[in-house]
């Protein structure tokens, strides 16, 4: 016979073989890990402080010296033009990002809170344009709001206009409609995803609380769809500020965007160095933006 | 005693709920008393939980109505009733802390934070969570949850408290200890509760009136005492405790008892409301802790059946004996058992016509067996 003092040392002999185990399996976990670590370094961190070395030369003549100086930097700080259209570029990304919630969440609520049959039919249809090319997507708005295009046709075919209006291209107005058609599947599938995620108990002990629709809407829906909110948010945010392509095929002179004179340093400019300084810039402003909606969205663990 | 229509809290007349093909709820007819512990007990897809939702108002009755305190509400929706709900997996809003869960049905009377501090901490009190308040639903046990569900329940001093399965998620000890709390709860709040369990023994402790409920029908609506020693129908006294029964034939009826053959005795059941003429099979119902095994005294019923088997319980023995197809078990308690009887050996069952039951043989087919 055992006394329980005996059983206890045993039990607590046996306490620390575990947490060995665990360690164990832990730096398993770790080894696995190395592909990826491997990955990550070859396709981001080493372009990244490529980029960021590049960003500390300068350019003289056409030859890009090894002086490590901030002329760049300084000189995006110097030179209004830049951080003007740095600023509206933040302008033009928060627009877009806006808009394309104001678009995506009443139609993610729609499908995933309100629909019974069908929404896997309709979700597709709204990732479906992810799988056409962005160029062609894009060029396809130009053939739409050109003089010759659809829009025109359309305002002339019905006596709207007489001759064709040239106010729907090549402005900041183009950019901003064409950006916010690109941002809405990525910021309709996390909405639609936080949407779903609400259990459905949570509507009806609220209804039967004492809420109507709206409360509902208010007090359930609304914060616990936010996660959903800050993601798409992000994404779309992001993804507007970089681009550079939607603003130089739709943009004109007036849409012009940041991204567009980071592009133009490495080609038309050719000055590597103030291009990668740019561009070093716009990627650590991506970067705290994301620090920051992940502070945020990782809240999310105390409500699920 | 006041007139007997504000007597009742709670009425559900004619009610059927289809979903689709799918008949969930058929036909049924409830009287829940003011004040009263209520349940409705059935196995899984009986029709309980969608009643309860249709009292609540989080689903429409196909036709039929529902009356609370004498108004009908059929057409109000859930969040115009004065009745609400503990769901079965407590639905505590996550992104709120305890405290503004309890708060959010004083706030959607209109009560400012201020006016509703002191009811919030007394409903905080009551349940006995006190000092949690800050947390937030994954911040505390299952136990705790069910406890804040109940406090959000009753801040608003509902005409009636439904309670869906609210025990089901947790584990038996604490199963056991929040039936009490419960109980207590209910009696110090006097609110009518009506309560949705598959779990008898929850159900015949804690309940004033019992509906035991199947395929959408209401089976029989009694005290527990009545729905356990005078079960309506096979499958009342299938689902609800163990029940033995035995097949055979009508010999002959009077006002008060049927005589039946069974094998080659005869035994008397008391008569109840379905009819039976002589040639008629039936089955004869005992509870096996009715049954006396070789009774001192002579009883009315007696029958000579071969033991089975014996199986130890620890506080009881069960004794399985059989004749034929018949299968007739008695549970006896360890002292009276001398364990002299070995299997195959005759053993005389005894037991009273007041314990005896009659069902036409027709209900055969409703009974449930767990062994199966």
């Amino acid at each position: 016979m055992e006394t329980t003092e005996a059983l206890d040392k045993k039990i607590n002999k046996k306490a620390p073989v575990k947490k060995v185990q665990k360690e164990k399996t832990k730096l398993g976990t770790l080894l696995l890990g190395v592909p990826v670590i491997l990955w990550l370094l070859m396709i981001v961190i080493i372009p990244v402080i490529l980029m960021l070395i590049m960003s500390f030369k300068i350019k003289s003549g056409y030859e890009i010296t090894n002086i490590f100086t901030f002329q760049n930097y300084l000189s995006f700080f110097k030179n209004s033009t830049y951080w003007r259209i740095l600023l509206k570029s933040f302008r033009m990304a928060f627009i877009v990002s806006f808009t394309a919630i104001i678009v995506s969440y009443p139609l993610a609520f729609f499908i995933s809170r309100v629909l019974k049959k069908g929404r896997s039919f309709l979700f597709m249809l709204i990732i479906i344009p992810l799988w056409v090319s962005y160029l062609v997507r894009i060029i396809a708005w130009r053939t739409i709001l050109g003089n010759n295009g659809l829009l025109n046709n359309l305002l002339m075919g019905l006596h709207i206009t007489k001759q064709p209006l040239s106010i729907f291209l090549y402005n900041n107005f183009s950019v901003i409609l064409t950006l916010t058609y690109i941002a809405i599947p990525f910021v309709f599938i996390p909405l639609y995803t936080a949407l779903e995620k609400i259990p459905n108990n949570l509507v009806e002990a609220a209804r039967d609380l004492g809420a109507n629709d709206f409360h509902v809407f208010k007090s359930i829906i609304l914060p616990l769809s936010a996660p959903g909110f800050i993601t798409g948010f992000m994404l779309s945010f992001i993804l507007a500020l970089g681009d550079y392509i939607i603003p130089q095929q739709l943009g004109g002179k007036t849409g012009l965007m940041f991204g567009n004179i980071v592009w133009s340093q490495f080609g038309f400019a050719s000055n590597w160095p103030l291009g990668s300084a740019l561009g070093f810039i716009l990627f650590t402003i991506a970067a705290v933006i994301l620090a920051i909606t992940q502070k945020f969205s990782g809240e999310e663990g105390i409500y699920m | 005693m006041s007139d007997l229509s504000t007597d009742i809290a709670i009425e559900l007349i004619n009610v059927n709920k289809n979903f689709q093909d799918f008949i969930a709820v058929n036909n049924v007819n409830l009287q829940i008393r003011q004040g009263e512990f209520f349940s409705m007990l059935g196995p899984s897809g009986c029709g309980k939980t969608t009643t309860l939702r249709m009292i609540a108002g989080l689903e429409t009755p196909s036709s039929g109505k529902i009356l609370l305190e004498g108004k009908n509400v059929t057409s109000i929706p859930a969040y115009r009733r004065n009745v609400n709900t503990v769901f079965q997996d407590y639905a505590i809003f996550p992104h709120m802390t305890l405290y503004d869960n309890i708060y959010f049905p004083l706030k959607m009377k209109g009560l400012s934070r201020k006016d509703a501090n002191s009811k919030i901490l007394k409903m905080l009190r009551i349940v006995s969570m006190e000092g949690l308040e800050k947390r937030f639903s994954s911040q505390i046990s299952g136990g705790q949850r069910q406890r804040i569900a109940l406090a959000r329940a009753l801040v608003n001093e509902p005409k009636a408290l439904l309670l869906d399965e609210p025990l089901g998620a947790l584990d038996f000890k604490l199963r056991v200890a929040m039936q009490t709390v419960l109980k207590e709860i209910q009696s110090n709040v006097g609110i009518t509760f009506v309560y949705v369990t598959h779990d008898q023994t929850e159900a015949i402790t804690m309940s004033d009136r019992i509906a035991v409920m199947r395929d959408g029908i209401a089976h029989q609506i009694g005290s527990p005492d009545e729905i356990y020693n005078k079960p309506k129908t096979a499958f009342v006294a299938s689902f609800i405790g163990e029940m033995n029964f035995l097949e055979g034939k009508v010999i002959s009826v009077n006002d008060k008892e049927v005589k039946v053959k069974l094998d080659e005795y005869e035994v008397y059941c008391e008569r109840n409301d379905n009819k039976y003429s002589s040639g008629d099979e039936v089955l004869v119902c005992v509870r096996p802790e009715k049954v006396l095994t070789n009774p001192i005294k002579k009883q009315i019923n007696e029958v000579k059946y071969k033991l089975v088997r014996v199986v130890f319980r620890g506080d009881v023995y069960e004794i399985t004996t059989k004749l034929n197809g018949n299968e007739l078990k008695s549970v006896v308690s360890a002292v009276e058992w001398g364990k002299t009887h070995l299997p195959g050996e005759d053993i005389t069952m005894g037991w009273d016509i007041t314990n005896s039951i009659i069902y036409p043989i027709e209900m055969k087919k409703n009974i449930i067996s767990y062994g199966e």
